[in-house]
Order: structure tokens, then sequence, then C-alpha cells
């Protein structure tokens, strides 16, 4: 789904409260606003509960939808904040640290057969995700699987757009490794 | 140094964040370094990736979560309707109020009115108390107000103004489409449209108000507006350059429940062609542009513009979102054999009447 038909939807939903459209707004975003929840919470049932008060939220605010410039970043924010709201609810003495976030990556493990590689560079590849630093690989998730610009990710976790930059030259670097190390065992083979 | 330079252009470049000149860059530092190549290509690849998600699931939570809205729904409503019965009486103490204001304001424009027939009589001059320039489907046209404020009034639109226009007040009626260039002056310049009111000392901007369309439009191009709906009373929208803001009309509502909800308003932008064109105020320059809008839209546009009937005999032809233009010299035959170029549809012409069909 691009931006554009985003927007029609959320056009639609602000207009006139369209029920199909608002439901595929919900379906689009749930898988992706839960496993960024989740990444907070780290606890399944409360993003769920947080993905759907975000959305309780946008339809009785639905009239005022279309003054949201951004919408894409604006459900992003929404359910940062509510999910930090919940996780402050379990634990009021503790902050957050950008450090402690658990981001599951869904498209690099999907489907193997879907690339042309080895399993052997598959695990690689695995490996360099999951060894990213927690930040930099929500960071990386954030750009590649949820659509978000540098600017937007930037504003939505408080980082400068530099931070954001070195972030993704690192996490395209480490992966840039996996592959290359696959390339020399190719040619010792 | 060059890998960590490569690496930052090529995540740029997935991302989208790429500029131009970091493209270039890219492209020649994978030319120079040939051994890069192979390790873009497959993070490349990985970047194309979709996430798999599934739907079962997110359908599971959208039934849970409609469940849960429901719940919070029902009770929101009695708060609405415990409102409302509260709100009942000083409705009545304020129609009781306007009633007595209609009355007097009655009696004063009588009073006035029987004063200046009784002065003009004498000297026999037929000064008309309100003038009106009007346009037919079909044709446009340019008028210069007696404050030297100038207005470009679209196909079948109605602007009036009264006597004392320019000397006391400048407040104007509008009914269908205008772009105002408006003299800066001490007088606030007032447009009453459709339920708006929308005020300005100087500035330039359209309104579209149609009667039989969905929305009021007024689109700001330079300068500022100040607009309030009269049924949204205590409420001031400032509009600044290049926005726009869209109220639905109440035709909209046709479920009587819905009758005593505010109207829907809606702040947005103009709307840009690629060559950097406001499409709002292109038909100024004698220009008729489709933005992606519906067929049903573009008919109504169109008869307007060419003060013919159409009929869409197909609903699904008239929810068709479609796009084209601008329209310049070229008759509605033409302007239609240019739509069908890029959409599906028949049409058949006669005397004034086209029908459009699958």
């Amino acid at each position: 789904m691009n931006t554009a038909l985003v927007k029609d939807l959320v056009c639609k939903v602000a207009l006139s409260g369209d029920p199909h459209a608002y439901k595929k707004l919900f379906l689009f975003y749930y898988p992706r606003l839960l496993s960024f929840s989740y990444g907070f919470t780290n606890c399944k049932e409360a993003s769920e509960e947080v993905v759907s008060d975000v959305f309780m939220k946008i339809w009785s605010n639905r009239t005022t939808l279309l003054r949201v410039a951004n919408f894409h970043l604006y459900i992003y924010v929404s359910t940062k904040n509510l999910s930090l709201n919940c996780v402050e609810k379990q634990k009021r003495d503790k902050t957050f640290s950008l450090d402690d976030v658990h981001i599951e990556f869904k498209s690099i493990y999907y489907d193997p057969e879907q690339l042309m590689i080895s399993a052997e560079m598959f695990k690689r590849i695995c490996i360099a995700v999951q060894s990213l630093p927690p930040r930099c690989r929500l960071i990386f998730k954030l750009i590649k699987e949820d659509g978000l610009s540098y600017k937007e990710v930037a504003e939505l976790l408080h980082l400068s757009t530099k931070t954001i930059e070195n972030q993704m030259t690192i996490a395209l670097r480490k992966l840039g490794d996996a592959v290359a190390l696959q390339k020399e065992a190719f040619l010792l083979s | 140094m060059h890998q960590n330079r490569f690496w930052n252009l090529l995540a740029k470049h997935l991302s989208g964040e790429a500029s131009a000149g970091e493209s270039m860059e890219l492209e020649s530092l994978i030319k120079k370094h040939p051994e890069l190549s192979f390790a873009a290509q497959h993070v490349t690849d990985l970047w194309k990736l979709k996430a798999g998600h599934d739907v079962s699931e997110a359908e599971k939570a959208f039934k849970l979560h409609m469940d849960a809205l429901e719940v919070k729904h029902t009770d929101s409503a009695e708060e609405i309707d415990g409102q409302v019965e509260e709100s009942k009486k000083p409705v009545k103490r304020k129609t009781r109020l306007l009633l007595s204001y209609t009355l007097l304001l009655f009696i004063i424009i009588s009073g006035g009115l029987f004063l200046w027939v009784k002065e003009t009589k004498p000297s026999d001059t037929i000064a008309p108390q309100v003038a009106e320039v009007s346009t037919r489907p079909g044709s446009r046209t340019k008028v210069v107000l007696p404050d030297s404020s100038i207005v470009w009034l679209n196909a079948g639109s109605k602007l009036k103004y009264d006597h004392s226009f320019g000397q006391t007040n400048r407040n104007t009626t509008l009914t269908g489409e205008a772009f105002f260039d408006v003299k800066k002056a001490s007088i606030p310049f007032i447009i009453y449209a459709n339920g708006i009111r929308i005020k300005v000392l100087g500035t330039a901007f359209n309104v579209k108000s149609y009667p039989n369309e969905k929305t009021t439009e007024t689109s700001l191009i330079r300068g500022r507006v100040e607009i309030t709906i009269d049924k949204r009373p205590g409420e001031l929208f400032i509009l600044k350059p290049n926005e726009k803001l869209i109220v639905a009309n109440d035709l909209m509502r046709a479920k009587p429940d819905d009758r005593k909800k505010l109207p829907i308003v809606v702040l947005s932008e103009v709307t840009h062609s690629s060559d950097n064109l406001v499409l709002e105020t292109l038909w100024v320059e004698n220009k008729l542009i489709f933005h992606d809008e519906s067929f049903e839209e573009v008919a109504r546009k169109m008869e307007r513009w060419y003060g013919v009937k159409i009929n869409i005999t197909d609903d699904r032809l008239a929810q068709l979102h479609v796009g084209g233009g601008p329209f310049e010299n070229e008759t509605i035959e033409q302007a239609l054999k240019a739509l069908q170029i890029a959409f599906d549809f028949n049409f058949t012409f006669k005397d004034n009447n086209i029908n459009i069909t699958r």
C-alpha cells in the first residue's frame, strides 16, 4: 500500500466515516504497529491492546484526521506514546532506553526461497541482522519494512537525521559484510 | 573510507532518500570499485523482499477491536444524549431571542426602505439596492467591483452586493465559484457562501460553493483569510497561503439523525500540478482540468463549463476516478474524446444532452 492509497483511505474515514476504509487501514497497519509496539512492551497482549487503542483514538477523532499532515508518522507516534504509557504503568521507576527495544524482522526471515541465495548465506544474513544493536535494528526496520523516511524516524525517536543516516550505514554495511563473506567462501570452493 | 560512504549512499538510495547527485555518486563508486557491486546487488534484493504479514491474525484482531469500539461507542452515545437533553432550554431561549432580533431587524429595514424610497422618489433615479453579477453555464466573466477589487466568476455562478458596497461595507454573497483579488482597504471584505463567512482585508483566493455540490471550498493563494461557519459559532478558521478549507455541505448528511451533528471541516492544501500550477484557480485562465475526481464530479464541472446536460447511466462509471486536461479551446466533444483515450466509456451527443455509457 502506498502513501496515496493511505491518504485516500484516511480521507474516506475522515469525511464520511467509511467503515470499509477504516477496516483496510486497520488490516494494513495492525501487524506493523503490533511488532513496533512489541519492541516497547515486550508483551503481545499489551501490544494488541495498544494497537486497538490507537485505532479507537483514530475513530473517535476521525473528523480532525485530515488536519494531520503526515498520517503515517502520526500513527507510529501514537503507537509509541501509548506503548510507553503502557510500559510506564508496568514499571514506573525504570526509564526506558531505545536500547531496550526488541525488534523482530519479518521481511528478511520471511521467505529464503524468494532470494537466490544458499541456506548458508541466509543464515549469515540472519545472524547479521540479529547482531545489530537494538536501536540500529529498530531504525533499519522502520525504514525498510514500515516505509518511514529518515526524517520521520528521526522525529519519531527524537534522534537527529544524521544519527539515522549513520545507523543505516552501519546496518547495510553489516548486511553487506555477511554477503561478501559468502562471496569469498564461494570463490574458495 | 569509500566503503562507509558507499553503504551510506546505498542506504539512502534504497530508502528513497538519495538526491540525484548522491545517486550519481553511488553509481560512479560502484563503477570505480566493481568488487562492491556483488554485495550491493544482494543487499538490494534483500531490501526488496516484502514482509509477510498474517492477514487472518489482523482480521481476528479487527473483530475484537470492533467489539471493543461498540462498547465504548454506546457509552459515548449516552453521553451525547444527555447533553442534548440539557441544552434544550437554552436553545428555546435562543430561538425567542432570535425571533425578537429578526423582528427588530425587520422594522429597521422596512423603516430604512421607506426612507430610501422617499428619498429617491423626487430625484427619479433608479439606483439598484442590490447589484448582482451572474454567469450562465458555459460562460465566465471578470468584474471590477466599486472598491477596485477584481472578481472572476466561473460558469453558473452569482455574486451579490448592496448599494453601500465600498462605502460602509464590503459585503458580498456568492453562489457558485469565484476567484477574488481583493484590494487592500480598512473595511473588511466579507463573502457569505452557503453557511460560511469569509473575512479578508486584501488577498487573492478562490471560493467554490455550488449549491448542488458536497462541499464548499476556500483556497488561499496569498494573504490571509478568516472563516467562520454558521453552524460552528465561536470557531475561527485562519488560512495561510496554499491552504484550503473544505466544509461539508448539508446535503451530504442525508440521514435525519445526523442533522444535529456539526458540519465536517477539513483543512488541506491546494493541489499543484507537476509544473507547479495551482489547479484550484486554473479556470481563471480559461483552463478546465480534472485531477483525480469522480466521473460524477467531472460531469458536473463539464455541464457548467460547456453549458450542457450530462447523464451517466452506469453507477460504477460515475464513481470512477478520472483525470485529464487542461482543456482550453477544445469543444466538449474533443474533451470527451481525450478522456476516452485513458478511460473506457462511450458517449452519445444529442442537442445539448450527453449520455455517457460503458
